[in-house]
């Protein structure tokens, strides 16, 4: 269970979280939906600590995030998280990105961190790439080697930073399927996304938010088709899901 | 004939210009070793979260740049013989090369990790790395890639460079061909062979550089 209580940050002078309270269980799938700049993003990332926040807590499966004595390398290992910007690591080829952390992190042998490494690679379509460097994949196939790169790790929790935005339109739904099956599996997600449609279809739980505060909240339909905030509905008007 | 008296160029000049070289080279590779360590040392105390320590290296920076190598040689040669310690001119030369060319590489350092992109480095710690592991599998391998054109031009900067430690005495290959250029009296033809000489050290340096460029290249 991911906890978030009361929790504010700012960038300087710009309070961009504002009192953020959400509880995530374990096998929910969470979309958070908003316009730019609205704090989704932000809060994603200070989930695993990646940035760190002015006030309130945040836990994950009872580990309090910002405690002093947390060791965080150990705790985002359960939090597998893909970015926008892909961040494939570009001196390494596929297969390569998927095993450093396998290897250096995990401590696995070569030989098991190749089989997951593949067998994750497969998952994403990308196998007969795993010997090339990043450089050569399309933004899309990068993208996918993100995901790839984050399962590999078996963590609790996937955090999706609007991970559909660069995809080519055609593997979205394969990207749509890769996470069904893991939350079939009885994985927890959380994504950001500007794709409403998505956002609708693969959701528990939808989370709207505007200027640093979650300004609604339920389940896709009640959301989607019965907004009740001003703020949604205009929000919502502009999109099409 | 006797050598000593002859204006002429003789075959025992070239050799002694071959040696000057060969000491070129000793100096270039001690120099360059230490300063490329100085160098990373000094770049990563750069980025500290300590204030004081930026400020101290910086500072140390900022004077050994704006200070004439060649004057730096004179001083540290004659400040240890002066203090009662007296330093071959190849230790001399080597320590103010070190400290010359370190403090420019400290920049090369600092620029190159500065040119990882950020949200590579969040990706790192995101799967678990720790700092130093950060450092070792991503910040380094793509910082060397950044640094390494700037660093063999330092490399080469300090092949040449060796030639102003001729003043105190260092019998390196500018001084070895002055020394020549005494008897002769003929100073062109002697100079163009230094000058070819300078140009056979530093021209492999730099197509292995190129080469070990391009390779690093093609692999991302």
């Amino acid at each position: 269970m991911i906890s978030i209580q009361n929790v504010h940050k700012s960038f300087g002078q710009l309070e961009v979280l504002k009192g953020i309270d959400l509880t995530i269980e374990r096998g929910e799938v969470v979309t958070m939906i908003g316009p730019s700049g609205s704090g989704k993003s932000t809060l994603l990332q200070c989930i695993n600590g990646l940035e760190t926040i002015n006030s309130g807590e945040i836990h994950v499966d009872g580990t309090s995030v910002f405690a002093p004595d947390t060791d965080l390398n150990k705790l985002r290992q359960k939090l597998g998280i893909v970015f926008q910007s892909y961040n494939a690591f570009p001196h390494m080829t596929v297969q390569r990105n998927v095993t450093l952390a396998l290897r250096k992190v995990l401590r696995l042998p070569r030989a098991e961190a190749d089989e997951i490494a593949r067998r994750q690679l497969d998952r994403v379509g990308l196998l007969a790439k795993a010997d090339v460097y990043p450089g050569a994949l399309s933004g899309g196939q990068q993208q996918r080697l993100g995901i790839a790169r984050a399962l590999a790790m078996s963590p609790n929790y996937m955090l999706f930073d609007e991970v559909t935005s660069a995809l080519d339109p055609q593997l979205v739904g394969e990207v749509l399927a890769t996470m069904r099956d893991l939350s079939s599996e009885g994985m927890t997600m959380i994504a950001v996304t500007h794709e409403m449609k998505f956002a609708r279809e693969v959701a528990d739980r939808v989370v709207f938010f505007d200027k640093g505060v979650i300004a609604e909240s339920g389940n896709p339909e009640e959301v989607f088709l019965s907004p009740k905030s001003p703020r949604l509905k205009e929000f919502l008007s502009h999109s099409q899901f | 004939m006797n050598d000593m008296f002859s204006t002429g160029i003789t075959p025992r000049d070239y050799w002694m210009m071959a040696y000057g070289a060969w000491k070129t080279i000793q100096m270039t590779l001690a120099a360059g070793l230490l300063a490329t360590l100085l160098g990373i040392l000094l770049g990563l105390l750069k980025m500290s979260r300590f204030a004081v320590v930026r400020l101290a290296v910086d500072t140390l920076v900022d004077v050994l740049r704006c200070i004439p190598l060649l004057v730096q040689v004179t001083l540290i040669f004659s400040g240890f013989a002066v203090l009662g310690a007296p330093i071959s001119a190849f230790t001399a030369g080597t320590i103010a090369l070190t400290l010359f060319a370190g403090s420019y590489t400290a920049e090369v350092v600092r620029d190159a990790i500065l040119a990882v992109p950020a949200p590579l480095r969040r990706a790192a710690r995101s799967l678990g790395m720790t700092a130093r592991q950060e450092y070792a599998y991503v910040v380094l391998p793509l910082g060397v890639r950044q640094a390494f054109p700037s660093w063999l031009g330092l490399m080469l900067g300090i092949v040449k460079d060796t030639s102003v430690v001729a003043v105190i005495g260092y019998a390196e290959l500018l001084k070895a061909t002055q020394t020549i250029i005494t008897r002769t009296q003929d100073p062109l033809p002697l100079l163009t062979l230094a000058a070819c000489f300078y140009f056979v050290i530093c021209f492999p340096l730099s197509m292995v550089g190129g080469y070990f460029e391009r390779s690093l290249k093609k692999r991302s």
